[in-house]
């Protein structure tokens, strides 16, 4: 009987080739997702950081999770043990907005492991709706969770199969890092001076290059209620030291363009009293320290800062120094607001262009010792 | 639940299988019964509040079709009932549907600033709606027989079409669910059904999804996209569409096949028409058939004069663009096939043939510049990339979109060279296999089913197709 004989066979080579793929996938495991990696030397891909922060949160030994946009990628863990002691790892992912982060935190404190959280806060995280992922592709929930039955778009996935052929292969085909200090680290080869960062800007549309979304205060808000706030109340006996990752003074001038800037300084207010009744929450504010923000040779662009201050970012917040106060966030948001209302982004795109280049190949080299000095309102 | 997911091909439609073909051994009133009930499983597994909506449609619905048919039955002529229900029906639609587009277009025009009711959309309202407007107008003509109310639930429900159609007609699917004798297996229907299922899968997963990223960010960059650019994007929206939803369509005759349901066929090769007339009987053929029977002809069809038959097809086709969602670029889209449709009406009256293969390529050209349109969110986007395609911004082959601007740079990273290339490969092998004489329909009927390598070929097929499941999306018919 030709057509059971067809139904009957095609299923059943279907099924023994896709079992096949699974039973590789899971032996080679790429993503780290159900051991860390020993086969083969670890691959720390940055385009599938959603996928693989999960199984690192799980298989790896730390107590402090670094995480964040872009901004923290290059956060070196041992730089942070060195500073501030225990055990550290980076699970930044890029553009991650507050829902990404908020699946990635739950997963690590399931864990038990992390005491302490120290995390970069984008307001573009905090666009659009609450379950908004920084991800085009369906977000990958499968990888977040310990249940076995759901990973089957892990383990037959064509996204899998070829990241372990390269792995078993040892191809190269996609960008990678190894170290599991560096996992994410991308600045090697960027340059940080005041040219580089407004390179490409339309002074008259400051976001065309980077294309940010729209908030509103009431979308913010509610984002933050489903992803951190949970989190926060559930794990009081954690530390939350979320931080201000200082840009450069253009994006408060692209916000001020776009009509954002009063919804991000209302956004910040608003943030602090929210959070100011949790004694694990600390927010450290880097937006207002105008040796940074008006400095653009720290910057590679407007929004991405030179290894050497992210360092001294870490030991800020080691010494307690930006941490906010009450006070603090009206008096930066006050200076925010001047700044931005009073400086035009041609003048700063002429002043940048006309700054003579880095001594240094990374940018600035200066970080003041003693700190910045707190903004002057005008 | 999507077709292309593991939980809808390893566990839903296996289950739904073997639970359909046991059951019916004890009774065929149970096996309905079941079929309906994983039906609306299935439309609950994407959010279980519109269940009710679904419910309330069913149950109005079939109470409105008993009294007209009973009313038909007694030579009364209900026309008031009949009103009632198309009311009820195009009132559901209108909520959900194009409330919002309404209030907006209002504000627009008095100044007005009414809110936007921000409503979501129930998946798959817009075909079962019409399915069930099409059985109120046969009931109310006295075409309708009074069905069983399992029956009628699973004449809406069942699952290969609810979603995205083919739009069923009940006349053509009752009999079958009453039929005794396709409620045992039959393995010529399960063997082709699995093959058409296996090339829909396909065509979706390894042709439209590859090249999906490439029509995206096309349309994303519209207003920046040179020459080169814009035939990329065009081409590359309109191969996306065609595998998608035929592809979707496959999956749902091949899934329906395998329980003994002939669903109708919605696609016959439509990038292969020499005109717009030819193209509506090859693409979505069975809203072209809902089209004519229950708004062209009601309105007049050909019965008038020519002018006022010219007028309608517009009319007609406008409210078919409307009908695929709540904006003004998908009326503009269906009014544009009205007008083509008057063209090659006066065309052929006018006796000027044009040789086949070049009618099929300006039929072709005319459906993708169209298309532009009906994928585009705002019309200046639609302009911009037809403005680019027709050269109104220069010749320039310069390749500015990056998931392709690595042709032709130098230093090419070889994840993105790789990933580039399989997209352009599946591209071209899409303008291919649109334009060969045999369609996955007519592949899977006259598959040669002894032939080992068949089962080879088939087999793989579906564990690739797995393979590539990973990244599923939905079918771009689902959002209509």
């Amino acid at each position: 009987m030709p057509a059971r004989r067809f139904v009957l066979a095609t299923l059943v080579l279907a099924l023994v080739v896709a079992v096949a793929v699974a039973a590789f996938n899971a032996w080679v495991d790429p993503f780290q997702h159900y051991r860390k990696s020993e086969r083969y030397p670890a691959r720390f891909y940055n385009a599938w950081q959603r996928y693989e922060n999960p199984g690192i949160a799980k298989h790896y030994a730390y107590d402090r999770v670094v995480t964040g946009s872009s901004l923290m990628e290059c956060v070196i863990p041992a730089d942070v043990d060195r500073i501030m002691g225990g055990k550290t790892i980076n699970l930044s992912i890029s553009a991650q907005t507050a829902y990404d982060a908020g699946q990635l935190l739950r997963a690590a404190l399931r864990t038990g492991k992390p005491r302490h959280i120290i995390m970069n806060l984008d307001y573009n995280a905090f666009s659009g709706a609450p379950d908004r992922s920084g991800f085009t592709e369906p977000f990958p929930r499968y990888m977040y969770d310990d249940a076995p039955w759901n990973d089957l778009p892990y383990l037959l996935g064509v996204g899998t199969l070829r990241k372990s052929l390269e792995t078993v292969l040892g191809l190269r085909w996609s960008r990678f890092n190894s170290d599991p200090q560096r996992m994410w680290y991308w600045m090697d080869g960027h340059q940080f001076f005041a040219a580089k960062a407004v390179q490409g800007l339309d002074p008259d549309n400051l976001n065309a290059l980077f294309r940010q979304p729209q908030r509103t205060l009431e979308g913010m808000q509610a984002s933050f209620e489903a992803n951190l706030a949970p989190l926060v109340e559930a794990n009081p006996d954690v530390r939350f030291t979320w931080v201000y990752a200082p840009y450069a003074i253009l994006v408060w001038l692209d916000f001020e363009q776009r009509g954002q800037l009063e919804v991000t300084l209302a956004f910040r207010e608003w943030l602090y009293e929210r959070t100011a009744r949790y004694k694990n929450v600390e927010i450290y504010d880097f937006h207002a320290v105008p040796e940074i923000v008006l400095d653009l040779d720290h910057f590679t662009d407007i929004y991405h800062y030179s290894p050497r201050l992210s360092q001294a970012i870490i030991q800020a917040i080691h010494d307690g120094r930006y941490k906010l106060t009450r006070e603090m966030v009206r008096g930066n948001n006050a200076w925010l607001r001047s700044v931005a209302r009073t400086t035009t982004p041609r003048q700063v795109i002429a002043d940048a262009l006309a700054r003579p280049l880095p001594e240094t190949p990374d940018g600035k080299a200066f970080v003041p010792p003693g700190g910045f000095a707190p903004p002057q309102v005008n | 639940m999507l077709f292309n997911s593991y939980e809808f091909i390893l566990v839903f439609l296996p289950v739904v299988i073997v639970g359909y073909f046991a059951l019916a051994r004890l009774s065929a009133w149970a096996a309905n019964a079941f079929l309906a009930a994983a039906s609306v499983a299935f439309y609950a597994w994407w959010r279980l509040d519109f269940v009710w909506i679904l419910a309330g449609s069913i149950v109005a619905n079939y109470l409105f079709g008993h009294k007209l048919s009973r009313d038909a039955a007694a030579g009364k002529n209900d026309r008031l009932l009949l009103t009632a229900g198309i009311v009820f029906n195009l009132g559901l639609l209108g909520y959900f549907k194009y409330a919002d587009f309404f209030i907006a277009n209002i504000n627009a025009v008095t100044g007005a600033s009414v809110p936007l009711l921000r409503v979501a959309l129930p998946l798959g309202i817009s075909f079962f709606t019409f399915t069930q407007i099409a059985y109120l107008v046969d009931a109310w003509k006295g075409k309708a027989a009074e069905y069983s109310a399992t029956n009628y639930v699973l004449f809406v429900t069942f699952f290969p079409h609810l979603l995205a159609g083919p739009i069923i007609h009940h006349k053509e699917m009752m009999p079958q669910f009453a039929d005794q004798g396709l409620k045992r297996v039959n393995w010529e229907n399960m063997a082709r059904g699995l093959a058409l299922f296996a090339l829909g899968l396909g065509k979706k997963v390894l042709i439209a999804d590859p090249i999906a990223p490439w029509a995206n960010s096309g349309f994303a960059h519209a207003q920046s996209l040179s020459f080169a650019d814009g035939w990329i994007t065009m081409l590359a929206y309109t191969m996306q569409l065609v595998f998608d939803f035929s592809g979707y369509t496959d999956m749902a005759l091949g899934a329906a096949l395998m329980l003994n349901i002939r669903l109708p066929q919605n696609f016959d090769s439509p990038y292969r028409s020499a005109d717009i007339q030819e193209f509506w009987r090859r693409w979505h053929m069975t809203l072209s058939r809902f089209l004519r029977d229950y708004i062209y002809i009601p309105l007049g069809g050909n019965r008038g004069s020519e002018a006022r038959m010219l007028v309608l097809f517009v009319v007609t086709f406008a409210l078919g663009g409307f009908w695929h969602g709540a904006a003004w670029t998908y009326v503009i889209w269906g009014t544009l096939h009205g007008v083509a449709l008057v063209v090659v009406h006066l065309w052929r009256k006018a006796g000027h043939p044009m040789p086949r293969p070049l009618a099929i390529l300006v039929t072709f050209l005319f459906v993708s510049a169209a298309l532009v349109i009906f994928r585009a969110p705002t019309l200046s986007d639609a302009l911009a990339i037809l403005s680019s395609v027709a050269g109104l911004k220069g010749f320039g082959l310069a390749f500015t979109v990056p998931e392709w601007n690595w042709i032709g740079r130098a230093a090419v990273q070889p994840a993105e060279l790789t990933q580039g290339l399989v997209t352009a490969g599946t591209l071209v092998l899409a303008l291919v296999l649109t334009f060969t004489p045999r369609n996955s329909n007519q592949v899977a009927a006259s598959l040669d089913l002894s032939l080992p390598r068949a089962r080879y070929a088939y087999g793989l097929l579906l564990a690739i197709s797995l393979v590539f499941v990973q990244n599923a999306t939905e079918f771009i018919y689902f959002i209509f």
